[in-house]
């Protein structure tokens, strides 16, 4: 009996241990972004650059060297005698590719630098104002920016409601002169929408032979004709009128063979936007809160936009749809071109060319196809041909990623670096866009008996390493006597995660790691005790990423007066610090240690 | 006085949950020595989804993404799991049967529900077994991470499947001759772990089979299976209502082949 206890408890604890022993995905992924300091040795000029992989926008080179003049890309090849008079960049183990380039937007607000801070250095307005896309094509920052400019619609048609007024097509009479105008405004191509709307919603919509009147139109004045269907009846309109592309993919029905096989023939694309499709369907699918590669780097808007929900109920079928019929259109050999729709409900600018690639490769393309879809298609069927390819005469926009995408399509959301027109592009964390104020004392502590009231910012709170993992425990409870108030941390230092950590944290700003101004300051002094051992004072800032500048004392049982000076937080930027913390570790243990008066001089 | 109200038979040999928990352990020891000592069930039921799995994970490209490598681990942990039980009661109760073993039992001072819950646990160790080694290939060899509690729940999911795959073998083995039960029960369990896209996509399938598969209890399990790993998913309650519905009606439908077997 004993021994089949025995026996019973051996097993149980080996199949915990087996389990507990099983891989899980890595979710610190700290030293992506967080080299800035390589990166503004970059040149601003003329450079080589090397890299263990670099796609061209059509094939692979392993490694790859390119070298950049003026902007532009001079050579490009497995190894060539570099000019030893430029600067070199030896990228190491990481992917160079083209800047992707966005298929379907619709750019308004910080669109096109929320592109650019996700590696899209080239947007394709399918549809706006044209006097807002006559701006945006003038901005100095962002993405680089092409246009429709207004669609063809129908008068209170799908398109009109976005708080501007398309000159107005009522049929085949206007098709002429809708195209002379939007040319004169400077459009690009020629957006057409054909929209009737669905269930609740139903809109006017130009009709069949308007389209053909418009296509027509367009190629008189040489703009290439694009539609928006949602129907495989009108996807059969826009086709038979002999459009170019469809910048969405349809999901009412199956696409069927006719029409895959007169797209196919003549060499159509389409740009399935199975993001926004995501977005439509209530089944959208990106981690904004934890995830490293994209929580930091959103902007309000792109927060905003990727949060928000269409109403009704979640739409399996409708997701299933649109990728089933994108996987029928890239089977009979459609060129799939990769568009994100943004700011379309559940989608952000930049950010949703990443998942849109993903969604490509769940629809069957190889990870290849779906970087080809996001760089050399948009451009040849566009018309773009200074982007898109990495080949000699064309921009050096780059986009630089951690390992392979090839192996893993979000690879591309490891973002290292990003050059345009070969100008290295300075990535903005979100965080540094809302930099308090230098707050006019520096009394972080205003601790009472039974307060730990913080002098300005959001204040003090625990802090332990449960966030990355660990295991470490922590309690603070505030404290005092006749001569002073303060604030008692004990717990336990165990292992779990690598670095471990455990005790208090102070935030200067109105939320947590919110980055505040301290560059007024240059002393931390502050009193301490407890039981002897050392304790590491961290700054946080967003120029060192997720790993804090460090500087450790060492305390014993009298309260005991320290002055740290600023300036040792090497890498720390003052004018943007995040938090300050006070943590026992990386020894383990139990620990306990009381804080007093901090000050900031 | 009515049955309605006549006292419980003081006699029986089930009422007594100590006995019957003792009952319970005798008879699964001995239908695990039964399934151990049968390689003809027990070496299959390993070895087959463990090498079918690392044919299609690590030697051919397949699990070439980590959704990829998810995918293919639910689906063979599923192909995997579905065998003890199907097997244990599909041909094991229908061998019973035709080597008279049942008569025996039914005659023997233990509740047929005892026997029937004893070889469903056995079956589970065995579905465990073939869980414990799917996992240890693909943590080390297939490149599978996942969180540690979506491996925890695939591998409750794998022994829970049992469950169905229990009920669904018992209808088969109710009914069949020892020989007939072979043969199909493999083809079932092939031709539906097949069709409900265990081994190749089902988008890959013809537009018949792909409509074919929602009424497949594999199909429902590696559904509940990608639930478990956050992969892309249907509807979790009807994934489990179906399986509900199908194990209730496998065993009603077993039942009467079970008393058939009593009468004569």
């Amino acid at each position: 009996m004993m021994k089949t206890w025995i026996l019973s408890i051996a097993l149980i604890s080996a199949l915990v241990a087996g389990w507990l022993l099983l891989p899980v995905p890595s979710h610190s992924d700290t030293d992506t972004n967080a080299d800035g300091d390589v990166r503004e040795q970059w040149p601003d000029g003329d450079f080589t650059l090397t890299a263990a992989r670099v796609f061209t926008g059509t094939e692979w080179l392993e490694p790859g060297w390119i070298e950049v003049r003026d902007g532009r890309i001079s050579r490009v090849g497995e190894s060539f005698e570099a000019d030893p008079d430029l600067p070199m960049i030896d990228l190491g183990d990481r992917t160079v590719l083209p800047g992707l380039i966005d298929a379907h937007v619709h750019a308004f607000g910080t669109a096109l630098t929320d592109a650019l801070n996700f590696g899209v250095t080239t947007v394709l307005d399918q549809a706006t104002d044209g006097e807002w896309a006559r701006q945006l094509r003038q901005a100095s920052a962002g993405a680089r920016y092409f246009s429709s400019g207004p669609p063809a619609t129908a008068p209170g048609g799908h398109g009109t409601q976005y708080g501007y007024t398309p000159p107005k097509v009522r049929g085949p009479e206007d098709a002429g002169e809708f195209a002379e105008t939007i040319l004169d405004g400077g459009s690009d191509w020629m957006k057409i929408i054909i929209e009737r709307g669905t269930g609740d919603w139903q809109v006017p919509s130009i009709d069949q032979e308007t389209v053909d009147a418009l296509v027509k139109a367009a190629n008189d004045v040489d703009l290439m004709p694009v539609a928006h269907v949602s129907e495989l009846e009108t996807a059969h309109w826009a086709i038979d009128a002999n459009v170019h592309g469809l910048v969405h993919v349809f999901a009412d029905q199956p696409a069927d063979d006719a029409l895959l096989e007169n797209m196919a023939a003549d060499d159509r694309f389409v740009i399935p936007t199975l993001v926004a499709m995501e977005g439509v369907a209530g089944t959208v699918a990106v981690d904004h809160h934890s995830d490293e590669r994209i929580a930091p780097w959103l902007s309000g808007e792109q927060r905003a936009s990727l949060t928000q929900r269409w109403p009704g109920a979640r739409n399996e079928t409708l997701r299933k749809r649109a990728i089933k019929n994108t996987r029928a259109m890239y089977a009979a050999g459609i060129a799939i071109l990769a568009g994100s729709d943004a700011p379309n409900p559940g989608t952000a600018h930049g950010l949703s060319m990443h998942r849109e690639m993903e969604l490509l490769v769940e629809a069957g393309l190889s990870p290849h196809e779906a970087l080809v879809a996001a760089t050399f298609l948009p451009a040849k069927h566009f018309g773009l041909d200074d982007r898109g390819l990495l080949e000699p005469e064309r921009r050096a926009d780059l986009l630089v990623i951690d390992g392979d995408p090839r192996e893993d399509i979000s690879a591309t959301l490891s973002i290292h670096a990003i050059w345009q027109g070969g100008r290295p592009v300075k990535r903005v964390l979100t965080l540094e866009e809302t930099v308090a104020d230098v707050p006019e004392h520096g009394r972080m502590s205003e601790f009472r008996i039974d307060e730990a009231k913080a002098g300005f910012g959001l204040g003090w709170s625990a802090t332990d390493d449960n966030m990355a993992g660990g295991e470490s425990t922590v309690e603070m409870q505030p404290d005092g006597d006749d001569a002073r108030a303060w604030i008692r941390l004990t717990g336990e230092i165990r292992s779990g995660f690598d670095w471990p950590w455990a005790g208090a944290m102070f935030f200067p700003g109105d939320q947590p790691m919110a980055p505040v101004d301290l560059s007024a300051f240059e002393t931390l002094r502050f009193k301490a005790r407890g039981e002897p051992a050392g304790l590491r004072v961290m700054a946080f800032s967003p120029a060192l990423g997720a790993m804090p500048a460090t500087q450790t004392i060492e305390i014993d049982s009298e309260w005991r007066d320290f002055e740290l000076s600023l300036d040792e937080f090497s890498g720390a930027d003052l004018a943007a610090i995040s938090g300050i913390a006070f943590v026992a570790g990386p020894e383990l243990g139990p620990y306990q240690f009381d804080l007093a008066d901090v000050i900031l001089e | 006085m009515n049955t309605l109200t006549a006292p419980l038979p003081s006699s029986g040999h089930g009422l007594d949950p100590r006995r019957m928990a003792g009952a319970l352990g005798h008879e699964a020891l001995g239908e695990w020595r039964n399934l151990v000592r049968m390689p003809a069930f027990s070496i299959p039921t390993l070895l087959f989804p463990v090498g079918f799995y690392a044919m299609f994970a690590i030697v051919l490209p397949f699990a070439d993404t980590t959704q990829a490598a998810a995918t293919l681990l639910v689906n063979f942990t599923i192909f995997g799991v579905f065998a003890p039980g199907l097997f244990a009661f599909g041909v094991g109760l229908a061998n019973d049967r035709d080597e008279g073993w049942l008569r025996l039992k039914q005659t023997a001072p233990l509740p047929i529900p005892v026997m029937m819950i004893a070889r469903m646990l056995v079956a589970m160790v065995f579905a465990l077994a073939v869980v414990v080694a799917l996992f240890a290939v693909a943590a080390t060899a297939g490149g599978v991470r996942l969180e540690r509690s979506a491996w925890l729940i695939l591998a409750i999911t794998g022994v829970l499947a049992v469950i169905p795959a229990s009920a669904i073998g018992m209808a088969l083995g109710a009914w069949m001759k020892a020989r007939a039960a072979i043969a199909i029960v493999n083809i079932a369990y092939l031709g539906s772990a097949m069709l409900s896209g265990l081994w190749f996509p089902l988008h890959l399938m013809p537009d018949p089979v792909q409509s074919i598969a929602p009424a497949l209890p594999p199909f429902h399990l590696a559904e509940l299976g990608r639930h478990a790993t956050g992969l892309e998913a249907g509807s979790l309650a009807v994934s489990l209502s179906w399986l509900a519905c199908v194990t209730i009606i496998a065993a009603a439908l077993a039942m009467p082949g079970l008393r058939r077997q009593e009468r004569k």
